[in-house]
């Protein structure tokens, strides 16, 4: 059952988007967004249902249909995961929420929802498929879509260019990182992540600098934020959820799914939560800036995978580390204040206390982030997460 | 005294007797443009099937056992198929049946189309010539062949300034390169007394060296190598778009093969032959890619790209040589492969916006999804597929290309492939503006109707489908093509 799911998910959307414009041509203005209600409601309800049937599945149920492209790249097929049917169901019910809801006078364009379609069968095959260089075609593709918005709605060929070429950069990123991990022997997702921990250093980080390049394009860290503001010029609710939930929940996937790479180097959790910050403190001057109400909620996004980053990179620290930086500033301190006298201020009163409970206190989170990464958490957080994701996805596009 | 293999000579005999034959019944029999065009592409279609069949026996041959024609006392062998050869004489002729195909209608409003036929059964006899050639003596013969009919073919439209100029200059800048080819052949035969072209001890002596410095240059300018390239944009811009698309997908190609071949046999040593054509690729990447982003007429944009495309093949084939890695060559020959069918299929669709709507530039062609749809998405498809956009077979040649070349793991490996990935960056800049203006709203007047749809003829159609069918194929099933671009490494 699980099988016929996914080739919905990922067939249907695809088929809606290129039938969309023939059905519409003779048709009333609301057939072409009923329609397209219609795919999306299909996709999301699929997806409740695999990721119910997912249940207790010990391993991910492939679809059984696998491809071989390139030679030294394994097979090419959609496997059935929790996360990515779980981001699936987001995108879809957040496309649905927002037609739904979208009070405008006239409806989308047919165009503009065959382009919307379009980009949810390519996003859903980026969420499932199980090789990295099916995954990097199905980016290609929304990429391309995302950046041909504009070009409908605003007629504007240079804008569209820029964010293409802008969107491109961070796929770069990620070919450059999934060439280097054909040193694995294979681009099957799972395989090439085990294998790459076992790469030496240099080359993981290599590595993880490329899809990190990739998630900062797609969630709209600075300096690549540039791209999002565009979403914003384009009235249409479909251009909004392109824009506002699509490259963002693709690139929040892909931070996920690299995560066993991540601790290869302290070096890339100190890069992360140093981008991480800067981005996030970045957005909070700009909304504060921002003396206009209707676009304070701009660089939401940016606060999004900013948090994101810094997530990743406290995860990827050990405890001691993370500790040792909060630390730094106050060994500092103590010691211009008093230089002889520095090892022992730690050492009395509310302050030894404090410090005394630190380790404690990180060691804690650390265990949590740690399980988290290996997913133990994952079954427990997962229906509370779904909420969660849906709501953002809805209040992100709307 | 003539001996060996016939099936050797039989391609060139069919193309060389056919232009005869097409010049006598355009001139005594009919002038159907039609006519023409189809008793060209039946003899292309038996050259290719008589190649086919040699390509069968050569590549069952063991290496030091290929089939040869012919005796020439100084040098050795006249012709000999490798599977080098092979590789690029399929290209050539698979690429002339289309042109030949598609002239059935796009010729008809020229006025001297009955010379046309025979010039291109003439270039092509030069072209499948000059690779086969086993001395340097018939190279230089056959290479002069092709280069004269070029000179014709792409002033063709001399009803144009721009053509007439174009041809001039094409004429100018080739006749210096082929008599380069003639001196380095004269300064060689001198030192050795044989125009043969595997010499390993050529480097020996003074003239020698010089004389493989006058063939670098000449052969330098026929592959369009910066700077000697400044007759290509003029050339591709101003023949006609059939023309156009086989020059860009062979001719250039075909002199860069030819060079390496020479290079090769003649003793330079592949480790300081890679680095020239490395520093030449980087070089020929961006300087084609800068000024493609400068150009506003379709043909020279695209004859702009060429000279980027050549860069990264001259980047595969490089690596290759310098570090020693045959895959590395393989995958610059793929992008051969690649560009003849994306880059003929832009040329071939730039034709037929020119042919019924009088476009040449990206603005006019704004909006011509319109009125010429299965063109527009066709040509979209060709510069998709030269953006590099998965699964088309341009993505495919440029990944072989990454993949074969990083594992080289040198710093000259990881900056040229910097400064590949930027050029491909800087390739968006043009081509999505074209790819976008193809689709867009046509601008006009308010109240003005939308612009009727503008019915193309087969022969220029079944070609741009072929194409088009074989851009998305050789994307998603590469295997084969692949296989073949190993002929290149033999």
């Amino acid at each position: 059952m699980i099988p016929w799911m996914l080739w919905i998910i990922v067939i249907l959307p695809a088929l809606g988007g290129i039938i969309l414009p023939f059905i519409s041509r003779h048709e009333t203005p609301g057939t072409a967004r009923k329609f397209t209600l219609l795919v999306g409601g299909l996709v999301a309800l699929c997806a409740l249902g695999a990721l119910l049937a997912l249940g207790a599945h010990t391993e991910p149920p492939a679809l059984g249909i696998a491809l071989t492209w390139l030679p030294g790249v394994g097979e090419i097929g959609l496997r059935a995961s929790a996360t990515g049917l779980y981001m699936v169901l987001a995108l879809a019910a957040a496309l649905v929420a927002t037609l739904a809801l979208d009070k405008g006078e006239k409806s989308p364009p047919p165009g503009q929802l065959a382009l919307a379609l379009g980009a949810l069968a390519a996003a859903n095959v980026a969420f499932l498929v199980s090789n990295f260089l099916g995954r990097y075609a199905a980016l290609e593709i929304v990429a391309l879509l995302v950046a041909l918005a504009p070009l409908l709605a605003l007629n504007g060929i240079r804008t569209a260019g820029l964010v293409y070429l802008l969107l491109r950069i961070g796929d770069v990123g990620f070919l450059v990182a999934v060439l280097l991990l054909r040193a694995t022997g294979t681009l099957d997702i799972d395989a090439a992540l085990a294998g790459g921990s076992a790469l030496a250093v240099p080359v993981q980080m290599w590595i993880v600098g490329g899809f990190l390049l990739a998630v900062g394009v797609k969630v709209a860290i600075w300096p690549f934020s540039w791209w999002r503001s565009v979403g914003h010029q384009m009235q249409r609710t479909t251009d909004s959820w392109l824009y506002a939930t699509v490259m963002p929940l693709l690139g929040l996937y892909l931070l996920y799914r690299i995560a066993p790479l991540l601790t290869a180097d302290a070096a890339l959790g100190y890069l992360m939560l140093g981008w991480g910050a800067l981005g996030l403190l970045l957005a909070l001057v700009a909304i504060g800036a921002n003396l206009h109400e209707s676009r304070r909620h701009i660089p939401v996004n940016e606060i999004v995978g900013s948090l994101a980053l810094i997530v990743a990179g406290l995860g990827a620290l050990s405890w001691v580390r993370v500790l040792a930086l909060a630390l730094a500033p106050l060994q500092w301190l103590a010691a211009w204040l008093s230089p002889a006298a520095a090892p022992d201020a730690l050492e009395t009163g509310v302050l030894e206390r404090v410090i005394a409970a630190l380790p404690q206190a990180a060691k804690g989170v650390g265990c949590a982030l740690q399980r988290w990464h290996t997913g133990r958490l994952r079954q427990n957080l997962l229906w509370i997460a779904l909420v969660l994701t849906l709501a953002l996805a809805v209040f992100l596009t709307l | 005294m003539n001996t060996g293999d016939l099936w050797v000579v039989t391609p060139l005999a069919i193309l060389a007797g056919g232009a005869i034959l097409m010049y006598l019944v355009g001139r005594f029999i009919t002038q159907r443009n039609e006519i023409l065009a189809l008793c060209t592409t039946l003899i292309l279609g038996s050259a290719l099937a008589a190649h086919g069949w040699l390509s069968v026996q050569t590549l069952q041959a063991t290496a030091g056992t290929w089939p040869a024609w012919g005796h020439f006392a100084p040098g050795g062998v006249v012709l000999r198929a490798t599977p080098p050869t092979l590789l690029m004489g399929s290209i050539a002729l698979a690429l002339g049946l289309f042109s030949a195909l598609y002239s059935g209608r796009y010729m008809t409003l020229d006025q001297h189309y009955i010379t046309y036929y025979p010039l291109l059964l003439l270039f092509l006899t030069g072209l499948l010539g000059m690779v086969s050639s086993a001395d340097l003596f018939n190279l230089y013969l056959f290479c002069e062949m092709m280069s004269i009919a070029g000179y014709v073919l792409v002033a063709f439209r001399r009803r144009t300034d721009t053509a007439i100029e174009a041809g001039f200059k094409y004429l100018i800048l080739g006749s210096v390169g082929t008599l380069m080819m003639a001196m380095g052949i004269t300064l060689i035969y001198r030192q050795t007394g044989s125009v043969a072209l595997e010499q390993p001890g050529i480097l020996t002596g003074m003239w020698g060296r010089a004389g493989l410095i006058f063939l670098w240059v000449g052969l330098g300018v026929k592959s369009a190598l910066v700077p000697l390239h400044t007759w290509l944009p003029d050339a591709y811009g101003n023949a006609p778009s059939s023309i156009s698309a086989l020059f860009s997908g062979i001719a250039s190609q075909s002199a860069f093969y030819i060079l390496l071949k020479i290079s090769l046999d003649m003793g330079l040593p592949p480790y300081e032959l890679g680095l020239a054509f490395l520093v030449i690729s980087f070089v020929n990447m961006t300087l084609g890619n800068l000024m493609a982003l400068m150009q506003t007429n379709v043909k020279r944009l695209l004859a702009y790209s060429s000279i980027a495309q050549t860069g990264y093949v001259l980047f595969g084939v490089g690596i290759g040589l310098r570090y020693g890695i045959p895959e590395a060559i393989q995958a610059g020959f793929f992008l051969i492969l690649t560009q003849a069918v994306a880059k003929s299929l832009a040329f071939l669709g730039t034709g037929v916006a020119d042919f019924y709507c009088g476009t040449s530039t990206i603005a006019d062609l704004r909006g011509i999804a319109r009125r010429l749809p299965l063109t527009a998405i066709l040509f979209g498809i060709a510069l998709a597929s030269l953006v590099g956009l998965p699964p088309l077979v341009g993505f495919t040649g440029k990944w072989f290309l990454l993949a074969e070349t990083l594992p080289a793991a040198a710093p000259v490996v990881y900056v040229g492939t910097f400064i590949f990935l930027i050029n491909v960056l800087i390739s968006l800049g043009y081509y999505l503006p074209l790819l976008a203006a193809l689709f867009m709203v046509p601008a006009r007047d308010a109240g003005e109707p939308m612009p009727a749809r503008i019915p193309v003829s087969l022969w220029m159609t079944v070609p741009l489908v072929l194409l088009g069918l074989l851009v998305i194929g050789m994307g998603l099933y590469p295997g084969p093509w692949w296989t073949m671009a190993a002929w290149a490494i033999y």
